[in-house]
Order: structure tokens, then sequence, then C-alpha cells
């Protein structure tokens, strides 16, 4: 009897707290989503992240032939376009000699010489109605889009790749087919799960260091991939080596049995059987990419453009997000980059779920 | 057993060969001769597989193994310095006891070996790939599913496809470990039949664990001992009139 309540009291307490640590999961999962989601739309997505003003001139207007509602903008009334006809002239905008066609969400600051502030619909359709010939108009593209910070992710991801990728696949095909087993390889294991369990931060501190103002590269996103390349070698390695070292023998007796050479038969034969194991390793680094704030806002700085080259500083959405936080408190902004992210997460978990149970059911039955 | 053809192919000679610390191997001498097939019997661990392995110096692979004596193949020693080993394995090709296609196509599989060896042309490819196949009696069952993954073949299958990958570099000897363990009774009928078909024009040495295997289909049976020939002779001597008694108690069922 004594043994059954013992049992029932144990059972309630790991009941109880597995509930907690759900509704935890739950409780941050619906705080970001609740006050992030009203942000996230089209703009929001495909937009630039810091407003612009410009002047734009139009060429052979006959009326502009779009549609405007009031909009507050900095603390005052202006006008804002809700929608553009096709054929009207605003799409064939020039701005500082480049192309500057106008869109949705635009903001009419100034019209010729005429400010737009507390002007109503009827007041704009009025004047609208006289204007004609080659015109002038003043106007913001809002910001608070995440485009840029999703290209930057995107390049991000990929210059850290190219750089770690192949450094790490020599090293793990020297580890597993290679080295003697010994005092030599017991060290570089032993470095490469010491270097994993670093945090990301110390990692920052050094690419400051080495890249950024030894090197002279500056805030870059090529000191940020440097950086973060360092930061995913010890997973690219032990994940890869693990793969090679999972090609069964039976495989590179075959191939060696047919008169192949052993880096024939490395690049035949193991190196392709080994690749779902490799691309998962590369996923969980893509993941790791993401995520990754401390060593990128030391290293790449936190401009929320898409640079010219890597030699520009280029901030990730997690970067934004945590500078958006920090230093204007916007938290709903936040938020919404915050969902962006948990959705890229999720996605890369998921496709690392496909690859292994693939892997299991295709391969070594 | 009275062919005039007695020209040894392979010669082995006071050959030693040693796990690390451990002999497998206790001064072995004994000729794989010409044309024939050699069978290798013993019960487990008693070196026969070592014995087939050194002769395409697959025991390479292995850290820790070291022979002394010699192995010839057509009067060359096979494990001089310097002497070319990737062209050794073009000509001792093997069939190991699991099936292991590589995980890719059929067709692949089969010009894998070729394609190493240089031969790029498709129409000559093609070629190997069709010959290949018919030697090892396969062709007509996957002529048609040549691009699907050698995976997906029956167990029998996949080890007949082995066969015609080995056969695809045309070796003169093939070596054979244990070819039919992991297969079916019907499977292992088709591998047997197709090994009395392949010594007109190979030499074949087998490793078998199952005796009537080695009687049916061996000219020449060795019988091995915790690393030792204890007899080697013409397999209708070996299984009706042994000359060792403890060779008349392994065929007899003693050990095993």
């Amino acid at each position: 009897m004594k043994a059954k309540t013992q049992d029932k009291v144990f059972k309630g307490i790991m009941l109880f707290c597995t509930v907690l640590v759900l509704s935890l999961l739950f409780l941050i999962l619906g705080f970001v989503l609740i006050k992030g989601i009203g942000l996230i739309d089209m703009h929001f997505l495909t937009g630039d992240f810091d407003a612009k003003t410009v002047y734009v001139d139009l060429q052979n207007v006959d009326g502009l032939n779009i549609e405007v509602a009031p909009i507050e903008y900095d603390t005052k009334d202006y006008l804002k376009i809700t929608s553009v006809e096709s054929g009207s002239s605003v799409l064939t905008g020039i701005s500082n000699g480049e192309s500057f066609p106008l869109k949705k969400g635009d903001i009419l600051r100034r019209i010729e010489d005429k400010n737009t502030v507390g002007m109503t619909v009827d007041e704009f359709n009025s004047l609208d109605s006289q204007l004609s010939g080659s015109i002038r108009l003043k106007v913001t593209r809002p910001g608070e889009g995440i485009f840029p910070l999703i290209i930057n992710t995107l390049s991000i991801i990929g210059l850290s790749l190219l750089i770690a990728l192949p450094v790490s696949l020599f090293s793990a095909i020297y580890l597993a087919e290679y080295a003697k087993k010994g005092k030599l390889l017991d060290l570089i294991r032993f470095t490469t799960s010491a270097l994993s369990g670093i945090p990301s931060i110390v990692f920052g501190l050094f690419g400051m260091l080495a890249f950024v103002t030894t090197l002279k590269l500056g805030f870059s996103m090529l000191s940020g991939a440097l950086t973060l390349s360092i930061v995913l070698l010890p997973t690219l390695i032990s994940q890869s080596e693990e793969a090679v070292r999972r090609v069964p023998l039976t495989f590179r007796e075959g191939s060696f049995a047919l008169g192949a050479t052993k880096l024939q038969t490395i690049f035949k034969v193991i190196l392709p059987n080994a690749l779902s194991g490799i691309v998962v390793g590369v996923l969980l680094s893509v993941g790791r990419i993401v995520a990754e704030s401390a060593a990128l806002v030391l290293t790449a700085g936190t401009v929320a453009l898409i640079p010219n080259t890597v030699f520009e500083s280029a901030s990730t959405l997690t970067v934004k997000a945590y500078t958006v936080a920090k230093e204007t408190g916007d938290i709903a902004l936040a938020c919404a980059m915050g969902i962006v992210t948990i959705v890229l997460i999720i996605v890369v978990n998921s496709a690392v779920g496909i690859i292994r149970k693939f892997d299991k059911m295709s391969k070594f039955k | 057993m009275s062919k005039t053809n007695k020209r040894p192919k392979i010669q082995i000679k006071n050959l030693d060969f040693y796990y690390s610390d451990f002999k497998a191997l206790k001064n072995v001498n004994l000729d794989i001769l010409e044309n024939k097939v050699t069978a290798f019997i013993g019960p487990s661990g008693c070196g026969k597989s070592t014995l087939l392995r050194t002769m395409n110096r697959i025991n390479d692979l292995i850290e820790g193994t070291r022979i002394e004596g010699k192995v010839l193949l057509d009067d060359e020693d096979i494990y001089q310095d310097n002497y070319n080993v990737t062209t050794l394995r073009t000509r001792v090709g093997m069939v190991f006891q699991k099936p292991n296609p590589f995980p890719m196509s059929i067709y692949e599989n089969i010009a894998y070996g070729p394609k190493l060896n240089g031969i790029k042309h498709k129409s000559q490819l093609d070629e190997i790939v069709e010959q290949s196949l018919r030697s090892a009696a396969l062709w007509g069952e996957v002529k048609d599913i040549l691009q699907s993954n050698a995976l997906s073949l029956s167990g029998g299958q996949q080890q007949r496809l082995c066969i015609s990958r080995a056969l695809a570099v045309s070796p003169e000897v093939l070596l054979m470990d244990e070819p039919t363990s992991a297969l079916d009774p019907i499977s292992t009928l088709k591998i047997e039949d197709l090994i009395a078909e392949l010594k007109k024009d190979y030499t074949i040495a087998i490793v078998t664990h199952n005796m009537q295997q080695g009687a049916r289909v061996s000219d020449k049976t060795a019988f091995f001992l915790l690393g030792e020939v204890i007899e080697f002779d013409d397999t209708d001597t070996i299984f009706s009139n042994p000359s060792n008694p403890k060779t008349e108690e392994y065929i007899t069922g003693k050990y095993s």
C-alpha cells in the first residue's frame, strides 16, 4: 500500500513538472506570437528596414491616377498611397537619376510646392485633377521591413558555409580515414569538442580582435562570416567525421577490391554515402547561424541594409531583433522578427528530421 | 580431376600471418591451380578467410596486420616492395560474404571498376555491363531495370551483381569469401551453378562453411585448423578418403 502511494506521489510530481515546462514553452511562443503577429504583412517581409525620403520626378503627368488615405507619420497627418492604377505616371518615377516607381504604402509629403500635411482626400483629388506635364513629389517610403535582414542572414549563411564546409570536410576525411589512432587523434577530438562548448560571445570577442581590428576588415559581412565559420567548425567536423565513419567497411572493401585507390574510394563511394549525414551537419549549422546574435553583433555590425560588398556591415535578423529590443524598446517589432526566426528554425529542423528518417529507411538495413 | 592443365596460378609459400600479436596463419603452403576451383574449409576462426584475403592484399586495409613468407601470382611475389596493389586487385577479383553492392544503380555498380581503369565511352561501358551481367547469369533478370537502385534487388541477385561487378574488370582469379552464407537455398544453387560455369575462364578460390557446397563445386580442397593447413588434396580424396584423422573428424561433423 505504501509503495503504491509513493508511486502516485512521484507520478504526480513528474506530471506537474512536464505540464510546467510545456506551459512555459507555450507562454513564450504565445507571447512572441501575440506581440508580433500584427506587424507581419507583405510590406514587413519585402520592405526596407530604414525609412527613405526622396524627391521623385514624374513626366507626362495627366492626373496621378492613384488613391490615397490619410495617415499619421512622424506625429503629423499625411497622405498614404492605397492603390496605384496600371499605367499611372507614378510608376515611371525617377529619383536621383534612378528609376523609383511609387507603390502602395508610400507616403506623399509634398506635391510640387504644396505640403500635404493636414490635406484631406477631397483636397488631394481636386489638386490631382490640375496636375499635368512634369511634376516633382516628395515621398517617404516607410521602413520596418525585414527584407534586407533576411537577405543578409541568407548571405552570411552562404558565406560562412563556403568558408567552413571545405575545411571541415577535409579535416573530417583526414580524421576518419587517414589519422592513426593515438594521442594526436584524441587531442584533436578533445579540442573540437571543447571548442563546441565555448559560448559564442567569446568567439565574437576573438573575431572582433582578429578580423575587425587586426586584419582591418571592419564591422563587415566578411568578419561575421569568418567568425561564424569558426563557431561552426566543431559541429561540422564531428558531424561529417561521424557520417564518413558510418559508411560500412563492406563498401570500402568492395571498392578497393575492384582496384580503386584510397582517394577514388573516398570521392566515389564514401562521400556520396556520407552525404546525408553531412547535409544534416550543414543544416544544424544553418540553424546555429540563424539563431546567432552575440558573435555577429561584435563582428558584422548592425546596419540593416543589403551591403554592396562583403566588406560592409550587414545585420542579420536576430542581431537586429536584439538591437531593436535594446535600443528602441520596440518589443512588437522584435517579436515579429522573432516569429520569422522561429519559422526559419522550424523549417531547418524539419528538414533535418526528414533527412534522418529517409536515411534510416534507405540505407544500412 | 585428371585434366592436364596443372599450372599453379597462385602459390603460397611458408606464409605466416599476424593480426598484431595474434598469429592467424602458420607456415601455409599451397598452390591454387589455373582454371580450377579450390575450396578452403574448416571451423570458424581457422584462418581460411584470412588466407583468401592475403591473395588480393585486401587485408592491408586492417591496421596492424603483417605477413611473413611469399604469395606468388604467376611466379611474381605480390608482397614485394613497390608492387602495384591496384593492378593486383583488378587481376584478382573478390566477392564478399555479404552482398555489398554500392547504393547506386545496377549499371553504375558494374561500370564502377571499368571507369576506374579509364574506360569512358558509353558504348564500351554498355558492352562491358551487358557481358558481365550475362556471365553472372543476371542479364535476363535486370536488363530492363539497369538504372534502378542495386539495393532494390533480392539478396541472391545482389550477390550475382557483385560477381558481375568483379568480372567487369576482367580478372584472372576470383576469390569468393563464403559467397552464399547470407543467401537462401535457391539463390545458393544458382551461385554454385555459376561457379561451375565460371571456372572455364577463371581461376577460383572459395571459402565455404558448407561442406556439401565444398564437395559440389570444388576440384581441390584445403582443410584448415587453427591457422594451419591440415590437409590439401583433390576434393574427392578429402571427402571420401582423408588421410588425416582430424580432417575426417571435421567432415563427419565433429567440429563446426
